[in-house]
Formats: structure tokens, sequence, C-alpha cells
């Protein structure tokens, strides 16, 4: 194997490979592209990293490789799925049914995706809670908060393309909901090409789910870790010593995948998607509500006005994405209760939207 | 004073003048098709309807009631004129039909007792047939030849039976007729003719039941009871299945019983019958059993539609192993039950095989939870090794 690399090394410079390829997330730092592989990896790895970057401080890591995984099992469902308002709905059941392991891998997608979103929320939270948004870590917060924003129409998007009753309906509440959101609702409908969801939108639907939207996703986990690589790792001294990239923090990584990859299998098996009947645009099942993610949204809407509900959220996210500029962040102690409040605030608008009256459903 | 003149201008208006007297069949007559269509007192009584004046009224051409003898004819000076009934798209035959029936043949011999038109057809009130009031109407016409069939006394002196109008009613197309509101149900009128009203005769049973059932007939055609029956002069459907009380049943019911009429236990006939029997049982249970996989199915989400489908399939092979039945041919019959069996077992293997596969989901969870832990723990050997190797340089 040893000569089979340098036979490659002579004539490709493998170390700016590995090293492109490593700044989507594998390592923190940069590597030594001067260097042969071998030679740079261990020079990497003499390199001790803060011990923090272990568990429990992995939802980074966790959301990255989500990703990952949600990535490899939609190319996977790519191959089997037809983007036809026709055939959608008789495809997925192909997949799940007859498929090799198809099953498995739709339902990997499902559960992936939603614990993305989950924990792209729990790292803004843990951001929030430790100030990382202070200089000059201002653009990791905007990063994360624009991650999370994509995550929710990742998962718009993708919640229609079953096709089934439910994601039809599910997809048109969450259309409601986003369409009062004054600048970005008007922005996602052009994407959409109408507010209705209709043959041509349906392959719209797909293209951003597919293509745009993770597209996107890739070019902000890249410069996410590219700022982590130019602000660097702080050195606490109360939080431990030092690790190695290898084996500590590498195998660590591979255990966390597993067991992560063990879990979403475990909870697809219990709980599989629901998609039994084909959509009917014309008739409405009762209890329709958004995706969770958008159930503050929902709750504020139904509670107030459409257009008062989706202008607060507009101000809402942009105060998010603007934090950095606005908060200080020398009293942490204020800024955990105030996340506090507005964490229980969403929740119980989440519940308001869940529980919302809506009509036509008896 | 207002008040009279306005009574005597509304009933002016619907039948002449004769109904300011006759105001007892004022009533009747406003809701008569003939009043509807302009065919005033006048048309079958004669006389003048246009005067208040008794004498003038009751003059020239007054014919006043006809005499029972004389209805059919009366009303035929009409109803048999094919230039007078074929604005209305009526038939003309009902006279004619009339006089071939049992009601009419004894009419022609001066049995004034028997029915005629009027007393199906209430004189003054002769409502359309679709009308839900009509004495003719699918609905009322059982309670319409009740009225002279169900009396004990009147039938007496013909030698019918009077509760054959109970037993239809107990029937299998009663109760679907007056019970369920089936209107595509038989009333009287459907076996027995309404004008040319006559019982058919022995053999012409399985042309009138063949009627609505004619895959029944078609298949008892082929088979060997039609000879043997038509042979000792027995009458062909209603030997087994009765005339008016007609039952429901299953057809396993119906072999189990129907056959020992005839049968005596023990001979080969009805060794032949308990083999149907089985058959016909088997492929029931068969179906019940796919019911029953198809509920298990709904409760593991699986989509049951093509279920469904085919469930409806193997039940209209059982349906239609009931015609062939007839035949009395156990390799024909089996074909049908056969088709009806495995459509349904199909079924049943599906869900079984859905229910495999669930299980089959929890086994690769367990392998692979066995592997994740597996790698973990050699990864944690790895590691505490290293360490030593390390403390060990140290």
């Amino acid at each position: 194997v040893r000569k089979l690399i340098d036979w490659f090394e002579e004539r490709i410079n493998l170390t700016e490979i590995v090293s492109f390829l490593g700044s989507f997330g594998i390592f923190y730092l940069p590597l030594d592209t001067a260097k042969k592989l071998r030679e740079a990896l261990r020079t990497y790895n003499e390199r001790l990293l803060p011990a923090y970057t272990r568990f429990p401080q992995i939802l980074g890591l966790i959301t990255f490789f989500l990703f990952i995984l949600s990535g490899i099992t939609g190319v996977l469902l790519l191959f089997y799925y037809q983007p036809s308002t026709k055939e959608a709905f008789e495809s997925v059941k192909y997949i799940t049914r007859a498929v090799n392991f198809g099953f498995y891998v739709r339902e990997l997608h499902r559960w992936s995706g939603h614990f993305l979103i989950a924990f792209l929320f729990f790292r803004i939270l843990r951001f929030s809670f430790q100030g990382i948004f202070r200089k000059p870590r201002e653009f990791l917060w905007i990063v994360a908060v624009l991650m999370l924003f994509l995550s929710f129409f990742e998962g718009i998007t993708g919640n229609l393309l079953p096709l089934s009753q439910r994601a039809y309906w599910s997809t048109v509440r969450a259309l409601e909901a986003v369409g009062s959101i004054p600048i970005v609702g008007p922005l996602f409908f052009f994407l959409l090409g109408g507010k209705e969801i209709t043959e041509s939108s349906f392959t719209r639907f797909f293209a951003l789910h597919s293509v745009v939207f993770p597209s996107a996703f890739i070019f902000l986990f890249y410069l996410h870790f590219n700022i982590i690589r130019k602000t660097g790792l702080t050195v606490r001294k109360d939080r431990g010593g030092f690790i190695r990239f290898f084996p500590d923090y590498f195998l660590e990584s591979i255990i966390i995948l597993l067991l992560i990859f063990g879990f979403l299998l475990t909870l697809g098996i219990f709980f599989p998607a629901k998609d039994i009947e084909v959509a009917k645009p014309y008739f409405t099942p009762p209890g329709i509500h958004p995706p969770w993610y958008l159930l503050p949204l929902y709750g504020v809407c139904e509670l107030t006005s459409s257009f008062l509900g989706g202008f607060l959220f507009l101000i809402f996210s942009f105060s998010l994405i603007l934090v950095p500029f606005f908060v200080k962040g020398e009293n942490l102690l204020i800024l955990r209760i105030f996340i506090f409040a507005l964490l229980l605030t969403l929740f119980f608008l989440g519940l308001a939207g869940y529980f919302a009256e809506v009509p036509f459903a008896k | 004073m207002l008040g009279s003149f306005l009574t005597i201008f509304l009933i002016m208006e619907i039948g002449g003048k004769c109904l300011v007297c006759h105001s007892e069949i004022r009533r009747d007559f406003k809701e008569c098709i003939h009043a509807k269509e302009g065919i005033g007192c006048a048309s079958c009584h004669g006389g003048d309807e246009k005067t208040l004046n008794e004498k003038r009224a009751h003059g020239s051409k007054f014919i006043g009631v006809p005499k029972r003898k004389e209805i059919p004819k009366f009303c035929s000076r009409c109803h048999s004129d094919p230039s007078l009934m074929k604005p209305y798209g009526l038939p003309i035959d009902q006279y004619a039909l009339y006089l071939t029936s049992g009601h009419g043949r004894r009419f022609s011999r001066g049995d004034t007792t028997v029915a005629v038109c009027t007393d199906c057809h209430p004189a003054h009130q002769i409502l359309k047939k679709n009308d839900p009031r009509s004495t003719v109407n699918k609905r009322n016409i059982v309670s319409t030849c009740e009225k002279c069939h169900a009396d004990s006394e009147l039938m007496e002196k013909y030698g019918i039976d009077p509760s054959i109008p109970e037993k239809y009613r107990k029937g299998v197309h009663g109760k679907a007729l007056i019970e369920d509101g089936n209107l595509r149900s038989p009333d009287c009128s459907n076996c027995h003719g309404s004008h040319g009203a006559a019982p058919s005769g022995y053999g012409d049973i399985n042309k009138v039941c063949g009627l609505c059932h004619p895959g029944e007939r078609e298949f008892f055609l082929k088979g060997n009871h039609k000879v043997v029956l038509d042979r000792a002069g027995l009458p062909e459907c209603i030997s087994c299945h009765n005339s008016h009380l007609i039952v429901s049943m299953t057809p396993q019911e119906g072999i189990s019983t129907m056959c020992r009429k005839c049968h005596e236990e023990g001979t080969s006939p009805i060794k032949f019958a308990m083999k149907l029997l089985t058959l016909f049982q088997a492929a029931d249970d068969a179906i019940k059993e796919a019911e029953n996989a198809i509920e298990e199915a709904k409760r593991l989400d699986v989509d049951v539609e093509d279920f469904n489908y085919r469930l409806e399939k193997s039940k209209l092979y059982l349906t239609e192993a009931i015609p062939v039945l007839h035949t009395f041919e156990l390799e024909l019959v089996e074909t049908e039950l056969r088709k009806a069996r495995s459509e349904a077992e199909d079924i049943v293997a599906e869900v079984h095989q859905h229910k495999v596969q669930r299980r089959g989901r929890i086994f690769v969870l367990i392998a692979i939870w066995f592997y994740i832990l597996l790698t973990i723990s050699i990864t944690y050997r790895f590691r505490r090794k290293r360490k030593e190797g390390e403390a060990r340089q140290d």
C-alpha cells in the first residue's frame, strides 16, 4: 500500500486533495500541503487539540454527520425516485416495499433530516448560552443561523416529495406559514413558481430539495470550517488537557457516527413514515398541521393574524442573524435567562400551532 | 258571500260544475291523472258539466255510474284506442291482456267478483305508476293485490291459498322490497303479470325465475335435475326454493337443508351434497381468513387497496359459483370455488409476508446494533493498548 501511495504521490499532490476534502469538516486545522501525505498527517497529528472538542461538545460534529448521512441516503433515493406528481407516490411506495434496503434508506433519510434541523437548533442554543458570537466569531454565528433557516427550507421542500395525503396537506400548511413572512415568503414562492402545489412547482420542490439547497448547505459547511480554521480553538485551562487527532478524536468520531446511525435506524424501524394514501387535493384530512419546526410560526399566525405573525417572525429572524453586532455578551447570565424565556415562548407558540383549530377539519 | 263564490270558483276550476254537488270525490279527483290531463267528469260519465242545473247536467248522453260488469269495456273505450293513447305513450293492450288473465277469463264467464280495472286503479284517484301514493306503485302493489288475495272467504271460492301475500312478505323478495326498499326486487306483477295476471305453468317456472336469475336458469337447464323434475311432474325452481316464501340462505345452508327434501340420508346424492358443502365451506373460510388478514394489514400500516380489490374478486367468484351449483356437477362448481379460494389464500399469504418482513426489520436492527457495539468495544481496546504502549514509552 505504501508503494502504491508513493507511486501516486509522484504524479498527484495527494496532500492537497486530502486537505481540500478535509476542509469540509474532517480537520480542524489546515494541512501542510508542501509535505507528502503521510508526513503531513503525522505532523498534523503532533499538534494537540484542546480536550473539550471531545464529547459532549460534539453538536457540530453530529450535525455534520447527519448532513453526510442524509446526503448519501438522498443520492441512493434519487436512483429510484420519480419527481412527477403522477409517479412520485408510487415510486416512494416502490422504494419502501420492493427495493432492497429501500425502507431503511428512506427512513434514515427522513430521520436524519429531522435531527439535522433539531441539532442545528441545539447548536445555536449552545452558541448563545456560551456566547460564541463575540469577536472574532461573529460569522460563525451568522453561518449557524443561516444553516438553520436553510434546513427549514430543505425540510419543507423534502416534506412534499412522497406526495402522500399527509405530505401534501402538511406542505399546504407549511406554505401558508412561510407565505405569511413578508420578504421570505414571496421569494420562496418565486423559486417555486407559484403559491400552489402543481405539476410544475412539484418539480421545483424536487430541484430545490435535491440540488439547490444541498449545494448551499455544502457551501455553508465549507464556510463554517474555514472560519474555525481562521479563528482557531480557544485553549481553556479549566477544561482538561489536550488530545491527539488520532486516535482519540478520530476514533471517537467513528463511534459517534455509528451510534447516530444505529439510533436513527431504530427510530426508523419503530416509527416508520405513515404515507398510506396518495395526495387528494380536494379532500382535507382532519388534524393537519405544518412540520414541527414551523409550528411556532404557524401558532403566532393563528393567534394573531397571518400578516402580523409573519412580520414578527421576519423581525425575529433578522435580529437573530444580527445578534453578534448588537449583543456585546458581557453578562452571559442575563443572556441565558433571556434565551430561556425565548425558548418557552417558542414552545408555547408551537403548542398553539399544533392545537390550532383547522377549518373544515371536522 | 265572497268566500262561497270563491269556493265555487275554485271547484269549477277542476271538475266543471259537477263537483259542487259531488264534493265527496273532489279531493281525490283533484290529484287524478285524468283531471290533470283535462279529462273531466263528462268524458267518462257523460252529461253536461257546465251547468249547475241538475236536470240539464244529468241530461243528454248521461251514463252515470257504470255497472261492475261494464267497467273493463268502459275503460277500454279510450285505453284501447291507439290514436288517443299515443300522445301519452301508453300501451293499448291492457283490455286484451285482461281478457287472457285469470281475472278476465272468469269475468267473461260472468263472474263479477273478480278484479276489474277499478279494484286496482281507484276510479277517481288514478295516480301515475311512479307516484309513491299510487296503488300500482311498486311499493304498494303487494297491498293492492292483498286486498282480495288475503281475503280467505273470497279466495276459498277459487281454491287459492289466502296466505300467499303473507308468505311473499316473509320471503326474500318481499323482505328486500318492503323492508329494505330494494326496487329491483320483484313484486307480484313481475312474476305473474299485471293486466294479464295468471299463475305460470309448471314447465314455465324456470323461464319466469330466469328473467332475473338467468345464470341459475342456464346452468339448471344444463344439469340433470331439469329432466328428472319434469318427468316426475314436479315444478322446477320452486321444488327446492318454495314459491312465495322464498328463504334467503347461504349455499351451505341451502345444500344442507334442500337436498334432504327429496333425497334420503346415506344415499349417493347426499354424499355428493356433502362434498359440495365442504367445498363451499372451504371457500367461505378462506374469504373470512382473508378479511381478518386485511384487518391485520391495516394495523401494520400496509396499503390494503389492492387486497380489498382482490377480496371483492374472490367474493365474486364465490357468488359466481352459486349459479354453477345448479348444474350439480362437481367439476364445474369446484373450478369456480378454487378461483375464489386461491385469490383469498393469496391475500393471506401476502399479509403473512408483510408480517415476516416487519419481524425481519427487528433482526436487522439487532444485527446492526451488535455490529456497532462490537466496533466500539474493539476501538476502545485498541485505544487502551495504545495508551498502555505510550505509558511504557514514557
